[in-house]
């Protein structure tokens, strides 16, 4: 019995062997290392020295100007509920099943395969002062030019479309597949009782579809603080007014070697990335217990 | 359900108005990338392209444009410098001009970035398939101690978010000297929580009492993975490896960081690249891009079952 007992060990050893390798190389390993070096003080080069919570603390002066940073990664947050309500409205759109629904099924789906970097220097294009064509149809329209790629303000604003525009479509493609899920007698008793299209919308299918709101939130905030690519390309690596946590944790790490103290920011950005998700489960969790 | 005339031509305009958000910023970039240097900024939908001759008496006759005058043309013939004004259509005709392909091809190495890309997902891919289908096997079917612990810490690992390792890989990386390698783009890439998640919940959908029919017919725990799960797997196989290729073909915090040596670069990379040398030259940068997303369109048209019911897969089930 024994003898069976470390074969099928062995044998699960052999199957996990290189799985847990990587999970231990590449996951377990650099999170530990990098909670233990978010004490230090190292650049790459010298020994590391211990610095306590120094690297904490100096997040907490004004010269860092993390709050500024911070403020950018909230500012993406908008994203999210737009993507929701945006790939809602289109899989509802789908899901009537009208003739040619294959064809706008194709073109919804379309930009979850492209990559960011190309849409990116297209949205810096599509935004460009001059020759933009979101200006052109401002001026068309008797409304003036924005400063799309150099306002504070604005280049939040336009990377924040152009993550609504490639990003929805993924929303669009869970929203769909819920939507398949959700038995046509719920809603051809609820017609026999006489509900119109909003009540039979916001009493079964926006319940219904509660695991769906609950995926699309969590990944979504995750996503939209991680936001960087766009960031990087369309501002060509200054970043003004759209500097977030992790492009400052990408400053400090690769550009200044700062290892420690862009390990203690990494490690913040996951506490907020934390505080904010789990508050949407909760929230999330509720909202569906009462509907 | 029925639904009224009013309803359909409703949803029927919401779905046209949606599509133009979707199709036109791409249709706007691709008209822009064939348009001739020069005519870029025109602000039109179609690409007309200038010719320098004009037919005069027949003949084709080099001129130069003088001065544009609403919808005519004053030229200037250049063998007897005679003006002429010469109405729009004369001068200027719709047809693509693919120069800008030609330049960005030929200003950056675009023929090695796809190898590169290509190579890098190629093995990512592969190696995910090996590594999460092995594993995902022994979480669903093997008993061992610890079992339900590791697969525990595994799934906790999901939320943690990717510069947390990055730095730390960066250091492993630059201790082995496989920074600027493709080995240390492509080795953080074997593995992903998320793909041995996704393979063990499909394992665990496949009857036991086939795999225990195999194992009385003396098939060994090897034999069974490879000769019962893997072809019944086919479907979440298929659906992980569009998701993890096009995911690491698009990929670039990583590689950006990773890889220096402008021999090595990705796809998309390389295109970040060109598109800081030439700020605003958007002909040439409309057709990099075009060119980089040729590919991952190609794909989805192909295998769009896959990619949809991949993204399903590792979303609503995952």
């Amino acid at each position: 019995m024994a003898n069976r007992k470390a074969r099928e060990f062995l044998t699960a050893a052999g199957f996990l062997l290189p799985n847990i390798t990587g999970f231990l190389l590449f996951t377990l390993a650099p999170i530990l290392f990098s909670l233990g070096m978010s004490f230090f003080d190292w650049d790459l080069f010298s020994v590391p020295v211990f610095v306590d919570l120094a690297n904490f603390g100096r997040m907490l002066s004004p010269a860092s100007h993390i709050s500024g940073y911070l403020g950018n990664t909230l500012f993406f947050l908008i994203i999210v509920p737009l993507q929701m309500c945006f790939g809602l409205a289109t899989a509802l759109l789908l899901n009537e099943r009208l003739k040619g629904s294959l064809l706008f099924k194709a073109i919804f789906f379309v930009p979850v395969v492209l990559s960011v970097v190309p849409v990116a220097i297209v949205w810096e294009y599509l935004l460009d002062t001059e020759h933009g064509l979101l200006n052109g149809m401002l001026v068309a329209v008797g409304a003036g030019k924005v400063a799309w790629l150099y306002d504070p303000f604005w280049i939040k604003a336009g990377i924040s479309m152009m993550a609504v525009w490639q990003g929805s479509a993924f929303g669009t493609i869970i929203y769909y597949a819920a939507l398949q899920g959700i038995p046509d007698q719920l809603y051809e008793v609820s017609a026999l009782d006489g509900a119109g299209w909003w009540p039979k919308f916001r009493r079964i299918t926006l319940p219904l579809l509660a695991p769906a709101h609950l995926f699309l939130g969590v990944t979504g905030i995750i996503g939209a603080l991680q936001l960087f690519a766009p960031i990087m390309v369309m501002t060509h690596g200054n970043a003004g007014g759209a500097h977030n946590l992790i492009f400052e944790v990408y400053v400090k790490a690769y550009q200044e070697f700062q290892m420690g103290y862009a390990s203690a920011l990494a490690w913040s950005l996951f506490f907020v990335m934390f505080i904010l998700s789990a508050a949407y489960g909760v929230y999330a969790a509720e909202r569906s217990r009462y509907a | 359900m029925k639904r009224s005339g009013i309803a359909t031509t409703v949803c029927y305009l919401l779905l046209a108005a949606c599509s133009a958000w979707y199709i036109l910023p791409f249709c706007w970039a691709l008209v822009t990338s064939v348009k001739q240097p020069g005519m870029v900024f025109d602000g039109r939908w179609l690409p007309y392209t200038r010719s320098n001759t004009i037919s005069v008496d027949d003949r084709e006759t080099e001129m130069r444009i003088v001065e544009e005058r609403g919808d005519r043309f004053l030229v200037r013939l250049s063998g007897t410098g005679e003006l002429r004004e010469v109405p729009r259509a004369d001068v200027e005709r719709v047809s693509p001009d693919w120069r800008n392909y030609r330049d960005a091809w030929t200003i950056v190495p675009f023929g090695r970035y796809f190898l590169n890309s290509f190579f890098i997902s190629l093995c990512i891919t592969i190696g995910q398939l090996i590594t999460c289908s092995l594993g995902g096997y022994a979480f669903s079917r093997l008993t061992f101690p610890g079992r339900d612990l590791i697969f525990l810490l595994y799934l906790a690992t999901l939320m943690i978010p990717g510069p947390v390792l990055t730095v730390p890989i960066y250091v492993l990386m630059r201790e082995y000297h496989l920074l600027n390698t493709y080995e240390g783009a492509i080795l953080p890439g074997l593995f992903s929580a998320y793909g041995t998640f996704l393979l063990r919940q499909f394992f665990s959908t496949i009857p036991r009492e086939l795999e225990d029919a195999a194992r009385i017919d003396g098939a060994g725990r090897f034999g069974v993975y490879l000769r019962i799960i893997l072809p019944l797997s086919g479907p979440a196989l298929a659906a992980l490896a569009t998701f993890v290729f096009i995911g690491s073909w698009n990929d670039y915090f990583w590689p950006s960081i990773v890889l220096t040596d402008p021999d090595k670069l990705t796809l998309p990379v390389g295109l970040a690249h060109l598109n800081d040398m030439y700020v605003f030259q958007y002909g040439r940068l409309m057709a990099g891009s075009m060119i980089s997303m040729a590919p991952a369109l190609l794909i989805y048209l192909l295998f769009q079952r896959f990619v949809t019911r991949g993204v399903v897969m590792t979303g609503l089930k995952g």
